[in-house]
This record gives structure tokens, C-alpha cells and sequence, in this order.
């Protein structure tokens, strides 16, 4: 058994697709283009390869993590030449790496920046730094028997002003803290005075662990 | 177009986004036809259709042509189109249906007809035919339901009848020379009379007697002929098959490859619709399906393959064609599946193909629960068989079984009903007679009725239906006869059926009521949440139409049928005499056995039934 890590983008109409969806259409791809992809034993054999971090419905991606187990060894270069190939629009194999023992597992990404684009909204650089100044960012979170008060902010490691209509967040990510672009948004809403949006594009640019190495 | 926005809000969003691998995107400047392929459901039923796989392949095949598919939009992203002011669109460019030279709908069912109307009202096309100007596109229809194409004669400008790969091209041939002669729209339908198959509603007057039925049918232009006679490919070989397949983001009904194994059937069962208007029994040899299931493997990924046709395990080659698919897709984890097996001929060897990569339950279809009415139906099957069939199963390990039926056949008697709880209990004896420690712990019999629908070209199509309270009292009666708790039930809609069987053997009259019915807000009608009987029973009272004429009569032999001008090859006379057979309780044998002279050789040439 051989693993590989490879970094994906998923853009465009794809950003529709949801992560089991994802799953299914990277089991084919893997057939289409005859990589000898590994499955698990038993009587309901499944693939090998799991997809990191799960991107939400609507979201754009360049910096998607999938591993993957083949049965024997092909070229780094090849695998993604094979895969884009088969590849349906909008999503593109950027990188591929060969992983050694040691290599650190998908489990550790910890962080994930995003690029956030407002429509019918306008902010100022200013703002943005009093909100980020809030002692405590609270939001109330729903969950299926209660509502809670949450805060928000010890998970905001970065929220910046690119333009009026543009910022850039860096935001817990993973098994342990997980902060959706989308819910800073609500927030920031609630918090800063006279502020809407009407509609909002995410896009995620990059995953790292604690100690902002990417994992690719 | 807010289209982004839209989708973030409405229910599987994959529905309407049309970049699926193999989808087919070509530039609307560098052809010259654009047809829009409509399928009056949503994505995941409309993209299991393997009629629809074929024409969007063999038309885009044709480099001056693009054809896109076009779904009904659910409920939801509905109400936000129509909030958003936008217009049907198609997936891949998501054009304006509108835009497109033709928009040809796929008629699969009865109970879809309604979101036919509605897609054209959300695509902004006039609704009836004599209404569209000289820029709109021409609407057209084909498929099983269009061998009763009146109900929509007043929507659509021309049906296409029969198998659709060789009379779509004629189609677009005489599209192309239309277009160069400049000449008016209605010179365009008059060109196509002349292609066999092409019937054109506006060229023909129906006019009626006092007691509503049907006086006289009479072509009022003279190249449209008296009887339209539908198509069929005769070399299945060397027709057209897709060696792609659109492979969906979302997970669709039959997600899976699909090998078309052969088209008709020789079993002849007297409800079967099916079986009389695809005949005759046309088969692909093995070689050209291994190369196909070949092709489609490597083309698409997918993790599953089923071989469809009517009654499969009639195909000829059977174990020749499982043997080469099985080595195709054994060492690729690829699972294969026979979806329509016959239990007189039902096999230990082929249950165990079947299962070899899965195990998934079974499903039988005596359709009678006694001899008696299984003899006037034709289902040629005996108690033996399917008891022999659930004995195999059980001993192979099976543990789910489902039996299908049919309930308000003609001549059904309350022995008959109670017979389909006795054979559930004899099918549960069988489970209990494999040794325990055999047996798949997890039994589960299900018993599910559907109601017969007499449909037209069949031998039932002059009889009566059943009312909505005759089915629904036939369903309690059933239900109290089971007694065994691990046998359960469950049953179809009556109402729905009633439906479908009062527009199955309708006439033009109901195009009223059709148009009625999208104003009162019909469309999914073939889903049971949405299917409200109270809203049709106003479209009816609407237009002044009751819906009871067409299903609660038994019809004479000398009545004109509104679907009298379609020749589907088989002879009324045979029809007649089928049914005369049936109310004796007299069997016919399938083809294989006996030609018995249905007529359809007579119509297409001889050396078809093999
Ligand atoms: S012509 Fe004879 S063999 Fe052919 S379909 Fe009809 S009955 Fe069957």
C-alpha cells in the first residue's frame, strides 16, 4: 500500500457539491483513470480515501486535502495528469505528494483562511478592528434541544480588511474548534451598526495545523 | 440571473447545476439546432431515463446540433424562479427553454402531464399550440405515453411515435431544410407529415356523438395520414448506444450503467402496455453489449451495472452475456444487477451471479394471488414457481422478499384478494422450511398492490376500472386476510391510479382540463405529496368535463378510441381476441412457444420474431 496527499480546488458550479457527494465523485475519478485504488476488506468494500476537512455547501475552494491508498506506487506527476483528465469542471488537482511515515495526518489541520467577498454591503478598516477589539464575540447557537451562548472569538485568529467589500479570515478549524466563515459574518452583523449583507461569496485559500505549516 | 443566490437557499442544489462529468457543453453560435430535452420530472428520476441518454447522445453526435436537458424544477427552487422572475432554463447553458428550436418532452407516465404544462408556463411558452408565434420553438412529444397522445393534442405541436433514433434525425434533417426555405412555421409541420411516425394533432378534426364518444377522427389536410404508424429500429446492433454516460453529483434513482439488453417482450401479459406496443422482441447480441459495458466502465467510474429490458431473464444469450459482464466487473469492484426476473425460470446459477458481488433483496411479481386470474391476465406463472423461486432465495441466504401485485383486474373476486394472502403465507412457510441455521435471520415479506390501470393497446383497454372506494375497500379487505406478522403491506394511492387511468384512455377533451388543473397549481402529481384528488376533481368541474366517462365504462368493440389513429403494430382484432381469451380464462403462449399472430409482423416486415 502506497498513501498520497493530494491538494484539490473546487470552484465554480462545484461549490454546490457536498462533501458525500464529493466522496462518490472522487471514487469514480480514481476508475476513470485507472489508478489502483485500495479498498477496505469485507463484504461492502469501500475506497480507501477520506477528504479532510469538510467544505460547506456554497463554498469555493483552492486548498482542499484528500488521502488516498493505492494498491502500488505511480508517479506524483502522473496520478494528477490521470486525475484532471477524468476530472469533472470546476475541480482541479493542484498538488500531489507521496506520504512518508511521519508525515503529519489530516486530523491536525487546525486553522483555514478564507477569503470572504460582500455583496450589497459596504465596511470600513475601522470597523473592522473595533469589532475585532470586543472583549468577547457572542452568538447564540442552536443546537437540536437548546440554544446556547457562545463565544466566538478565542476562534477568530485573524479577521482583516482587504477593501469595502472584501475581507480575510483565518478561523478554527478541525475536530476541536470549528468556526464557519459564515457564522463570523452574523456576527459582525450583530456587532457593528448599520452593517448588512445582502449575499456573500467564501472562498478557502489555505489549511494549516496549529503552527500554520500546510500540510502539503 | 440571481441564480447563485437561489441555489444557496433551495434543496439539493446539484439538481440544476448541469456541469456533470460527460455532460455535453457546445457553443449556441456554432450550431444551428438547439433542443432542449425536457424530462416533466425532477433531476434524479429524469436523469435514471435511459431513453433520455440515447437522444442526448445521438443529438449531440450531430455537429450542427446541441441538445440540453431541462428538468422540472422542484417545489422549492420553483417558488424562488418565479419569485426571481427567471424563466426554465437548461442545465448546461442554462438558457432560456424558450430560446431553444425545440422542446421535446419525454412522456413516461400519465401523472407527469401536469408538469408538462406547468414547465411550459415557467419557461414563458405559450401553453397551447395554436397560440405560439412564428419565433417560438416548436413543442414536441414522444415516448410511451405518446401512444395516447391525445390529453395533450391541444399543447403540443407534434409526437414523434416509437423508437426515437432514427425518426429524430429525420426530424432535424427537415428542420435544417425548413430553415433555409424561410418559409412559415406551419410549413415546418407540414414538411414533417411526410416522416413516418409524425403525428401533428392540428391536422386532424374529431368531432362527437351525444353520448361523448368519439362520432369521427378525420385528417383535415392532405398529407397527414389516416393511421400513423409508429417506429422501430430493426437492427438493435448497429443503432446508436451512448458509450458515455452523464455520471450526476447527487445520487440519482438508478445510478448505475445501463445495458439495454433488448427492447419488447414475448410473454404477451394481458395488463402490460409495455409488452404490446414495444414489440417486436429485438435482441443486441453479447458481443455488442460486453463492448458497451466495456466502454461505459471505463467512461464513467460507476461502481454499479444492471442489464434493463422488459421480463430480462427471456433474453436468449443470458448466461453467455452475465459470464462476459461478470469478468468485466469482478476484479474492478463493480456490482452487477438483473433487476427483472421471471420466477418460472428463475435459477440457483443466476440468483447466485446476481449476488456475488451483493446481496440485496428480492423481488417477485405473481401479480394474481390465484391461478384462476393469473390465466386471464396471462402471467404465465404458477404457485410452483414463485414457490420454487422464494425456496432458492431463502436457501441462498436471502432474507427480504418482495411480492408485487395487482389489484381491480377484471374479473377479480374476493378469492382471488384472499388468494395473495394465502401465497404470502405459503412463501413464509418456505422461509421456515430452511434449516435454521441457514437461514437469513433478518425475514422480511413485503406484500405491495398496486391498482390495475386499463391502459390502450392492451386487451383490457375497453374495460372498466375500478372506483377510488371499490380499490380502497379491496385494500382493507386485503389487509385484514394477512394475519402474519412478518408479512407486511402496503399499497398505492387508489385515487392516483383512478387518475391515471382517466387520462391513460383520454381524449382532447382533457387538454381543458389539463390547462384547468396548472391554474389550480397541479404539477408532481406522480408524488403522492402532491397529488391532491380535491384540485383535479375542480379542473374537471372547470372545464366541464367528468372524469368518470373515460374510466367507469365498459367500452364496445364498435367505439372509436380516441387512440384508433396510432397503428403500434399490433391488430385490434388480436386484441379483441386476447381479451375474449382472458374473460375465459384462457392462456396465449409467448412468442418463443407460438406465434400467435398479433399482427405486428404483418406491419413491419417478416424475420423480426425469430
Ligand atoms: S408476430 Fe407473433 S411472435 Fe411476433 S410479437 Fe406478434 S405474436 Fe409474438
Amino acid at each position: 500500500m502506497v498513501k498520497y496527499r493530494l491538494e484539490f480546488s473546487k470552484t465554480g458550479e462545484t461549490k454546490f457539491v457536498s462533501h458525500l457527494d464529493l466522496v462518490r465523485l472522487f471514487s469514480r475519478v480514481f476508475k476513470r483513470a485507472e489508478l489502483p485504488l485500495a479498498y477496505s476488506e469485507g463484504f461492502n468494500p469501500h475506497p480507501k480515501m477520506s477528504i479532510g476537512i469538510p467544505l460547506s455547501v456554497g463554498v469555493t475552494s483552492e486548498a482542499e486535502l484528500l488521502d488516498v491508498e493505492f494498491y502500488n506506487e505511480v508517479e506524483a506527476e502522473d496520478i494528477k495528469v490521470r486525475l484532471n483528465e477524468k476530472m469533472p469542471m470546476g475541480i482541479l488537482i493542484s498538488k500531489v505528494k507521496k506520504l512518508e511515515q511521519g508525515d503529519a495526518k489530516l486530523s491536525t489541520v487546525s486553522k483555514a483562511q478564507y477569503n470572504v467577498k460582500l455583496f450589497g454591503a459596504e465596511i470600513t478598516e475601522e470597523k473592522v478592528s473595533d469589532f475585532m477589539k470586543k472583549a468577547a464575540i457572542e452568538i447564540e447557537k442552536k443546537t437540536k434541544r437548546s440554544e446556547k451562548v457562545v463565544d466566538i472569538k478565542p476562534d477568530i485568529f485573524a479577521l482583516s480588511y482587504i477593501s469595502e467589500d472584501e475581507l480575510f479570515m483565518e478561523l478554527a478549524t478541525g475536530s476541536n474548534a470549528n468556526l464557519k466563515p459564515d457564522v463570523v459574518l452574523e456576527a459582525m452583523q450583530k456587532y457593528i451598526d448599520g452593517f448588512g449583507v445582502e449575499d456573500y461569496a467564501l472562498h478557502r485559500i489555505k489549511m494549516t495545523d496549529a503552527t500554520d505549516r500546510e500540510l502539503i | 440571473m440571481n441564480l447563485d443566490r437561489i441555489l444557496k437557499r433551495v434543496q439539493k442544489p446539484t439538481r440544476y447545476i448541469g456541469s456533470e462529468y460527460n455532460s455535453v457543453h457546445k457553443d449556441k453560435n456554432e450550431v444551428d439546432i438547439r433542443f432542449a430535452f425536457c424530462f416533466p420530472d425532477v433531476y434524479e428520476v429524469g436523469m435514471s431515463h435511459l431513453g433520455m441518454k440515447i437522444l442526448y447522445h445521438l443529438l449531440n453526435e450531430q455537429k450542427d446540433i446541441c441538445c440540453e436537458r431541462v428538468f422540472a424544477p422542484w417545489v422549492d427552487m420553483e417558488e424562488e424562479m418565479r419569485k426571481e422572475g427567471i424563466p426554465l432554463f437548461s442545465l448546461e447553458s442554462k438558457s432560456p427553454v424558450r430560446e431553444f428550436d425545440f422542446v421535446g418532452f419525454t412522456l413516461q407516465y400519465e401523472m407527469s402531464f401536469s408538469n408538462i404544462i406547468n414547465m411550459l408556463d415557467l419557461a414563458g411558452i405559450p401553453l397551447l399550440s395554436e397560440d405560439r408565434g412564428e419565433d417560438e420553438p416548436f413543442v414536441c412529444c414522444g415516448g410511451p405515453c405518446a401512444y395516447n397522445p391525445e390529453p395533450l393534442a391541444d399543447f403540443v405541436d407534434f409526437f414523434m411515435l416509437g423508437e426515437g433514433e432514427e425518426i429524430m434525425l429525420e426530424v432535424m434533417q427537415a428542420h435544417r431544410e425548413w430553415k433555409k426555405s424561410g418559409e412559415p412555421r406551419k410549413a415546418f409541420l407540414e414538411r414533417i407529415l411526410k416522416i413516418e411516425g409524425i403525428y401533428v394533432p392540428c391536422f386532424y378534426d374529431v368531432s362527437y356523438n351525444d353520448d361523448g364518444t368519439i362520432k369521427e377522427f378525420e385528417p383535415n389536410h392532405k398529407d397527414a395520414p389516416k393511421k400513423i404508424k409508429k417506429r422501430i429500429i430493426k437492427d438493435m446492433d448497429n443503432v446508436i448506444y451512448p458509450d458515455k454516460f452523464i455520471v450526476p453529483f447527487m445520487e440519482i434513482v438508478h445510478d448505475r450503467i445501463m445495458l439495454e439488453v433488448f427492447r419488447g417482450c414475448i410473454r404477451g401479459c394481458r395488463f402490460c402496455q409495455a409488452g404490446m406496443i414495444y414489440r417486436p422482441v429485438r435482441e443486441k447480441t453479447p458481443e455488442t453489449l460486453l463492448d458497451y459495458a466495456k466502454k461505459l466502465i471505463d467512461s464513467t467510474g460507476y461502481e454499479e451495472m444492471s442489464i434493463s429490458s422488459l421480463s430480462t431473464s427471456d433474453y436468449t444469450k443470458l448466461k453467455e452475456l452475465t459470464d462476459g459482464l461478470l469478468e468485466l466487473t469482478e476484479n474492478k469492484k463493480i456490482s452487477l444487477s438483473l433487476p427483472s426476473l421471471r420466477l418460472d425460470n428463475f435459477s440457483m446459477e443466476l440468483m447466485q451471479k446476481v449476488q456475488k458481488v451483493r446481496k440485496s433483496g428480492l423481488t417477485f411479481a405473481p401479480e394474481a394471488g390465484t391461478q384462476r386470474l393469473r390465466d386471464v391476465i396471462n402471467k404465465g406463472i404458477t404457485e410452483e414457481d414463485l414457490l420454487r423461486a422464494a425456496s432458492i432465495a431463502f436457501l441462498g441466504g436471502y432474507g427480504g422478499v418482495k411480492l408485487y401485485f395487482m389489484m381491480g383486474l377484471p374479473t377479480e373476486t374476493r378469492e382471488d384478494l384472499a388468494g395473495i394472502a394465502r401465497l404470502s403465507e405459503k412463501v413464509l412457510e418456505q422461509y421456515f422450511a430452511v434449516p435454521k441455521e441457514q437461514r437469513n435471520k433478518n425475514l422480511k415479506i413485503t406484500v405491495s398492490t398496486s391498482s390495475f390501470v386499463p391502459k390502450p393497446f392492451t386487451p383490457f383497454q375497453w374495460v372498466r376500472q375500478n372506483g377510488v372506494k371499490e380499490l380502497e375497500e379491496k385494500q382493507v379487505f386485503l389487509k385484514n386476510e394477512i394475519k402474519s406478522k412478518k408479512v407486511s403491506y402496503n399499497w398505492h394511492d387508489a385515487q392516483l391510479s383512478v387518475m391515471e387511468g382517466v387520462f391513460a384512455r383520454g381524449d382532447r377533451r382533457l387538454s381543458k382540463v389539463l390547462l384547468c388543473a396548472q391554474k389550480l397549481g397541479a404539477k408532481f402529481d406522480g408524488w403522492h405529496e402532491y397529488f391532491d384528488w380535491n384540485l383535479w376533481m375542480q379542473a374537471f368541474a372547470d372545464a366541464e368535463v367528468d372524469p368518470y366517462f373515460y374510466n367507469l365504462r365498459d367500452r364496445e368493440y364498435s367505439e372509436i378510441l380516441p387512440w384508433d389513429h396510432i397503428d403500434v403494430g399490433v391488430s385490434k382484432e388480436f386484441l379483441i381476441s386476447e381479451n375474449e381469451k382472458a374473460k375465459r380464462g384462457e392462456v396465449t403462449p409467448n412468442c418463443r412457444e407460438k406465434c400467435n399472430g398479433c399482427g405486428v409482423i404483418k406491419g413491419f416486415g417478416g424475420g423480426l420474431c425469430g
